[in-house]
């Protein structure tokens, strides 16, 4: 077997190609790859061409891919993200946006330098597919220290499907204090059309109001709604009147309604004080009453 | 514009009485959400795009409800100097008639319920608008203090619910709006509290306890921080009429909120509205910001010392909350879970702080009983009930909606004079009142007169005034479970005999009306809710079990035959 002797660049370019290799792997890694390059030299010098031709030509996916972007031999189009390369192809799901989470927790002056380390890290990963939310998990879980990623970990579980923007202008306007938390909660929902459990965590974070407690109160009052409701939302009122004049059987036609095809959410509430025009239902946001009530609801 | 003094506050009035007697026609539609329910907005809309049409010269208004629920939609047309004309169970079809006729100051007679030609407001006094003979096509119609549903009532609460656009603080003001508040500042706050002691009002949500002790107890409590809070949970099935009070009259509300706050001693006042009350919340709001904007409410009101705010807190759908400790639970943020009594919220409420809760049409009598002072006041209703009451009539009869009626009015008068009787062809079998807490009464009842001590003696609570109607196919059996499966589901679950024995009284009805019932079952029914009566801590468990114990108390053979 030739003995592989390097030329200083192709030195320290396998240097380069070995810390992008993870610590554990390094080790078994590295014997293996000097033998392609001592075969591919022949009896030359490895120079840094020797390193690049083998990362291309000998090394199967995805562990090509990865080197490649370590030795930064190809730039994006490809899959390698840079500091100025936010691009939403290589980011799925939420993960761009915990990423960018990750960073804030870094001092400003010293963003830049972290971002571009932390692509690094993410980019093995990855290993040449879109960067994943599991992806920027792991990459906390190992490297992040306490407690920095506890707060992060937190902020993850404040991503919901809403623009986390809601939450903190809601927060922002009515305050932190217990009292308000009524308030923000009826706010939230009327943004996002009901309670999805990040937001609860997001509150219950800048609040400091234990997630059990928002729970508690969330379940205990029966205008909030944990889950996504229907596209048409019916409230059957539930008074007296509207039990007692129920002659037209609208509830049996409200029934076959909600059981059917139509994407619509039933709620049974409290008197809505029409009793007067009783039976009544409220059907987005507007009360019918008997019969106009049967029509509006065959329409949906 | 700034209100600071009394000048400022005839000129405010002067400018809303250029709103409510314009030089042009004035058409009224009542958008309250009752008047919504039957179509009121597309009246609405058909009148606006009817008039840009036509090109005619007229102020179309949104008022609140005037409480004749039953001919809703309303619309009533008032031309410069001429008698304002009320329409009833106007439709589409209807506007462009009524629009047509504008033109020609034209009547459309077969839709016309009443004509007013003078309106006599109890703080601002008579205002006669009809300055003409009235003539021809006009005479036919009733005028409205003639009409059977208006002609016994006695409008202090209501009075200008259906007349002024609620939205728009001047129209107020024209009909003597907030000249009780300025006369309440000008006033010691002992004074007041002595006014409202000696007017002898009574809280107006359901336990009828005396407003001047409650306000007295705060004021002596000590502590520099209090609070007043408006209690608009109105939780209870069949009523409706403090949604309606806010959607048509917000500033009664907030101004008597406003001078039991100076009279009191407190600088925050926080009212509780219901979820899915969404017309009130925003006609409330605008109220706040409005009276905010016209140094009515804020700092140095009216260009005094005295400065406060009012926080609107919106409620999350239980009606547990319209209990005063769970309602202040509610407003602290935490679940609404009723508390131990004493201490009185009067000493230790809200924040721990001592607090003054009032419901909203308590309040709403206030400004009144300040302007009219507490003599005037106490002449009128019964011999431990003064004043007077507001009532929803709701269910089988036949006029039904919010009618106001002098405490000590006899039933009777309330169902055939005022409600025109049981609608169709049936007869009267039970009266409930009070809501679900209350009891079931039987029509040979009806002689009874209205006020807290009679209603409690005959077993039932006149409670925030609903009064909802059964006729003679209703089966007590099925109302009883009704209001059972309702305390069922409405039990905060903190003490066990109400979470558990209301449950026990479910499947007991259940079984009777499934014909599985038996002798016996009756006697367990009253057993169970002895316990439940005794051992709940709020009002709530106390009176869950009445609609089964009047049930069976007055209705037995209903239950009888639901037996093998």
């Amino acid at each position: 077997m030739a003995e592989l002797t390097w030329s200083p660049d192709g030195e320290k370019m396998f240097e380069k190609l070995m810390e992008a290799v993870p610590e554990a792997m390094r080790e078994m890694l590295k014997p293996k790859l000097m033998e392609i390059l001592a075969a591919r030299a022949a009896g030359k010098p490895a120079t840094s061409d020797t390193v690049v031709r083998m990362v291309r030509e000998d090394l199967p996916e995805p562990q090509k891919s990865v080197l490649i972007q370590a030795l930064s031999l190809e730039k994006p189009g490809g899959k390698v993200p840079s500091a100025n390369s936010d691009s939403s192809d290589q980011w799925t799901g939420k993960s761009q946006t915990m990423f960018k989470i990750m960073l804030n927790e870094v001092p400003e002056a010293m963003r830049e330098v972290f971002r571009e380390k932390l692509l690094g890290v993410i980019c093995q990963k990855a290993q040449g597919n879109p960067f994943s939310e599991d992806h920027v998990i792991s990459v906390v879980h190992e490297i992040v220290p306490e407690p920095f990623k506890s707060s992060i970990l937190k902020k993850f579980n404040e991503l919901g499907d809403f623009d986390p923007e809601i939450i903190d202008k809601t927060i922002a306007r009515h305050g932190t204090t217990q009292d308000s938390l009524m308030y923000i909660l009826h706010d939230i929902q009327d943004k996002i059309g009901y309670l999805p459990v990040e937001a609860l965590s997001a509150v219950s974070n800048r609040c400091d109001i234990n997630l059990s407690t928002i729970y508690n109160i969330v379940t205990f009052y029966k205008s909030f709604k944990l889950h996504p409701q229907g596209k048409h939302h019916i409230k059957q009122c539930c008074g007296t009147s509207c039990h007692l004049k129920d002659t037209n059987n609208l509830s049996q036609e409200i029934e076959k309604v909600v059981s059917g095809p139509s994407d619509t959410t039933l709620e049974k509430t409290l008197c809505l004080g029409c009793c007067d025009c009783a039976p009544v239902v409220e059907i987005d946001g507007r009360i019918y009453n008997g019969e106009e009530a049967k029509v509006k609801i065959n329409s949906l | 514009m700034k209100i600071k003094n009394s000048s400022d506050l005839s000129k405010a009035k002067k400018k809303g009485h250029g709103l409510l007697f314009p030089d042009k026609t004035r058409i009224n539609v009542g958008t309250s959400t009752c008047c919504v329910a039957k179509g009121a907005d597309r009246i609405l809309d058909a009148i606006v795009q009817g008039i840009t049409s036509r090109n005619l010269d007229a102020d179309v208004v949104q008022v609140g409800c005037n409480g004749l629920c039953h001919i809703e939609p309303v619309v009533e047309v008032h031309p410069p100097a001429k008698p304002k004309i009320m329409y009833g169970n106007v439709t589409e079809e209807d506007v462009p008639r009524i629009l047509d006729l504008l033109a020609t100051e034209g009547i459309l007679e077969n839709l016309a319920v009443a004509r007013v030609e003078e309106e006599e407001h109890i703080l601002s006094g008579k205002i006669k608008y009809a300055f003409y003979p009235t003539s021809g096509t006009c005479s036919n119609i009733k005028p409205v203090n003639e009409i059977d549903f208006l002609k016994k009532q006695h409008r202090i609460i209501l009075r200008t619910a259906g007349i002024i656009n609620p939205e728009n603080i001047f129209e107020y003001i024209a009909l003597g709006g907030y000249e009780a508040l300025e006369k309440a500042l000008g006033m010691k706050p002992e004074e007041i509290v002595h006014e409202i002691t000696k007017s002898g009002l009574r809280g107006r949500g359901g336990g009828g306890f005396p407003a001047g002790l409650k306000w007295k107890s705060c004021r002596q409590a000590r502590g520099n921080e209090k609070y007043i809070i408006c209690n608009v949970s109105e939780g209870e099935p069949g009523i409706g009429m403090h949604r309606s009070f806010l959607e048509s009259d917000p500033h009664s509300v907030l101004e008597g909120i406003i001078i039991g706050a100076y009279a009191i001693g407190a600088k925050a006042a926080y009212v509780y509205i219901r979820d899915n009350y969404r017309i009130a919340l925003k006609r409330f709001q605008k109220a706040v910001h409005d009276a905010t904007e016209a140094g009515l409410l804020g700092n140095k009101i009216l260009g005094t010392s005295f400065s406060m705010t009012v926080n609107i807190k919106e409620g999350g759908g239980r009606f547990v909350c319209g209990e005063e400790t769970a309602l202040i639970s509610c407003i602290e943020g935490k679940i609404g879970e009723p508390h131990q009594r004493p201490p009185f919220p009067t000493v230790k409420g809200l924040f721990g702080k001592p607090t003054c809760i009032n419901n909203v049409e308590t309040w709403a009598n206030v400004p009144v009983i300040i302007m009219k002072g507490s003599s005037w006041y106490s002449a009128i209703g019964s011999d431990k009930s003064k004043g007077t009451k507001v009532i929803s009539l709701a269910g089988n009869i036949a006029r039904a909606g919010m009618i106001e009626v002098d405490m000590g009015t006899p039933l009777k008068e309330i169902i055939n004079d005022i409600g025109g009787g049981i609608e169709g062809d049936n007869k009267l079998k039970a009266i409930q009142t009070g809501g679900p807490s209350g009891g079931v009464l039987p029509c040979k009842m009806e002689e009874l007169t209205v006020d807290y001590d009679n209603l409690k003696t005959a077993g039932s609570m006149l409670g925030s005034g609903g009064m909802v109607f059964m006729d003679d196919n209703t089966d007590m059996v099925q109302i009883a479970r009704y209001f059972t499966d309702f305390f069922v589901n409405e039990s905060c679950g903190k003490c066990v005999p109400c979470r558990e024995g209301v449950c026990r009284l479910l499947d007991i009805l259940d079984e009777i009306l499934a014909g599985r019932g038996k002798k016996e079952d009756l006697p367990l029914l009253q057993e169970i809710a002895e316990p439940i009566i005794q051992a709940s801590a709020c009002a709530l468990g106390k009176t869950a079990p009445m609609p089964v114990l009047s049930t069976i108390k007055h209705f037995r053979e209903d239950y009888l035959k639901h037996m093998p």
